[in-house]
């Protein structure tokens, strides 16, 4: 990111343009989202209170009074706009499992799961940078060919493979802690103690991913011509790679950063539910089964805000970092 | 494609793997529902092959089964995935107005969902009792309808890349029709193209299903399956039942031997 903080001012009002373009679009993808999802849940044969038909104590009347209660028997539109409505007001719709405001259900969820998802990419990046760079710079010999062996077997074990064997080996050596903690009373110790094991489900699914692109872009842009002028000019060794090759592969590496982190909120569901980590993933199986719709679809959505959210930010990154994309109003999709 | 160790070993694993689950009632003993309460978690000896699970169920024809079911949702979704992509992204390619921007919209809509929670999602739709059959029926199709995204996008960009060439312009302006273009210059370049995505996708896709069936929203029990071989593992006392993870080493070299396949492990020098 050469020219530092001038440059970014330097950038001005076509760089707001830019930033206002992209929000709207990720804005109107989000609403697109929302309306999917919301369509696809309508479709669902039953809700929430025909379980509970089962129930003796419950007749017709008590579960059809409750399903106009919770606006359940209106038709799509009606539903859809009474969702909005309270989505504006910051409750998220209501969800009838816990009988409160859905976003008091979500925040919490969503906070550990972020704690535990930002973790764990943090570590992949941390052990995944010194591979992706000793594999580029000693390409083809026997470090590269037994990084690249790493990475293979890595990218064999995804997190449903990789969880189960973590788990059948936590059972069997006694690392799964089997008093019940709540997590609000717990100290930060034995927070990180708890994300040890699901950390390292998601930060293992997201590390081959991070080499292999890692020394991809590393060779590619070590191939290009202008590095190659500044090694016949002598330019070599540590100077080369942090100060020529790694500004020039700069473009892919941030657009892959946006990607891990999207890659690793499909994977917490799996991570979270195997260990029970009280985050988003154990609450949206939970929410399908009981068919609590709001849950549902507010947790879609978040997972598609959150993806949204990475990818609008590596794309202003890659905006201030590349000086070619600026001329073209813009990195392309 | 050069005939090398590389490709012949996985192919010849994958071929395995399809020729055994199309032979389970051949190779598969007992039958795989059948519970004999007096031996759970046996150990593996002559008479069960892989021992049996805590129902005294045969592993060996579980696993045979099972993967009948798990691969066979994967086939059938990483087809139906490709086959839409290629439909979609051959039209795309091949028109220039406001299908194509619409297409390509919609396939940036679908990639902009995270992916698992689309699916489970889906799954929310699917009534909570149902056969296994209907059940893995549905859910490759919905598997399969939701990824199209990812190779319809690649086989647009092939299209439109195709369709600029010289050569198709010339026999455009010759009078080629668009199913000419299409049979003639588009599908020959796309369809190499397709077999990857195939091969990129099928892996992922059977995980999806054991992954699904793990957490208990897919194909329910008695029948066999991957994802239901797996599922006693998730509570600590079926940690000594190891036979219960045997689908784990054929799931992991079923992944291995798809990207060997379709050329992403061979490194990019």
């Amino acid at each position: 990111m050469a020219g530092g903080a001038a440059g970014v001012e330097g950038l001005g009002m076509r760089f707001l343009v830019f930033v206002l373009r992209r929000l709207a679009a990720t804005a109107l993808t989000l609403v697109a989202v929302s309306m999917l999802s919301f369509s696809l849940l309508s479709l669902a044969p039953g809700d929430f209170f025909d379980d509970m038909r089962l129930s003796p104590q419950m007749t017709e009347q008590m579960a059809a009074s409750l399903k106009a209660q919770y606006g359940l028997d209106k038709g799509f539109v009606e539903r859809y706009s009474a969702w909005c409505r309270s989505a504006w007001k910051g409750e998220f719709g209501v969800s009838m499992a816990y009988g409160m405001p859905a976003a008091e259900v979500l925040k919490p969820r969503l906070k550990n799961t972020l704690a535990l998802g930002g973790l764990s990419i943090l570590a992949a990046w941390l052990i995944a940078i010194p591979f992706g760079f000793l594999a580029a710079v000693r390409r083809g010999s026997w470090v590269d060919r037994s990084v690249q062996i790493l990475t293979a077997t890595a990218l064999a074990l995804p997190e449903i493979l990789f969880g189960t064997l973590l788990l059948m080996a936590a059972a069997r050596f006694g690392w799964l802690n089997s008093e019940v903690v709540f997590l609000q009373d717990a100290s930060a110790l034995e927070l990180l103690k708890r994300m040890v094991l699901p950390g390292l489900v998601l930060a293992f699914a997201a590390f081959p991913v991070i080499v292999r692109h890692l020394r991809s872009a590393l060779i590619e842009a070590a191939r290009s011509p202008f590095v190659r002028e500044a090694r016949s000019a002598g330019i070599r060794g540590r100077r080369l790679w942090l100060g020529q090759i790694l500004p020039a592969a700069a473009n892919p590496i941030i657009t892959l950063m946006g990607l891990s982190a999207a890659g690793l909120i499909g994977g917490s569901v799996i991570a979270e539910t195997l260990f029970s980590w009280p985050g988003a993933g154990p609450l949206f199986i939970e929410a399908i089964t009981a068919r609590d719709a709001h849950v549902v679809l507010d947790l879609a959505l978040a997972s598609a805000a959150l993806l949204a959210a990475a990818n609008f930010l590596s794309e202003i990154c890659l905006y201030i970092a590349d000086p070619r994309l600026r001329a073209e109003g813009g990195p392309r999709r | 494609m050069r005939w090398r160790l590389r490709t012949i070993l996985p192919a010849a694993y994958l071929g395995v793997l399809v020729l055994s689950m199309a032979l389970a009632p051949v190779l598969a003993v007992h039958s795989p529902e059948e519970q004999n309460r007096d031996c759970p978690c046996a150990a593996p000896s002559s008479h069960y092959l892989l021992g049996t699970d805590e129902l005294g169920r045969d592993v060996w024809s579980r696993l045979l089964y099972g993967g009948r079911i798990s691969l066979g949702a994967g086939f059938v979704a990483a087809s139906l995935s490709v086959g839409i992509g290629l439909l979609a992204g051959a039209a795309a390619g091949l028109s220039r107005g406001i299908f194509r921007r619409g297409v390509l919209a919609l396939a940036e809509l679908f990639l902009s969902v995270p992916w698992l929670y689309l699916l489970l999602a889906i799954r929310a739709f699917l009534p909570l009792t149902l056969s296994p059959a209907q059940v893995l029926f549905l859910l490759s199709a919905v598997i399969g309808a939701a990824g199209w995204a990812r190779p319809g996008r690649l086989i647009a960009q092939k299209a439109a890349e195709v369709r600029e060439r010289e050569y198709v312009e010339v026999a455009e302006s010759l009078g080629a029709g668009r199913w000419h273009l299409m049979k003639r210059h588009l599908m020959p370049e796309l369809l190499p193209l397709a077999v990857t995505q195939f091969l990129l996708l099928l892996p992922g896709y059977v995980l999806a299903e054991v992954t699904l069936t793990f957490f208990g929203l897919g194909v329910g029990e008695p029948a066999a399956s991957w994802g239901n071989l797996l599922a006693p593992l998730r509570h600590p006392a079926a940690a000594n039942c190891l036979q219960l993870a045997s689908p784990l080493p054929l799931l992991a070299s079923l992944v291995l031997a798809c990207e060997l396949l379709s050329g992403q492990g061979r490194g990019n020098d």
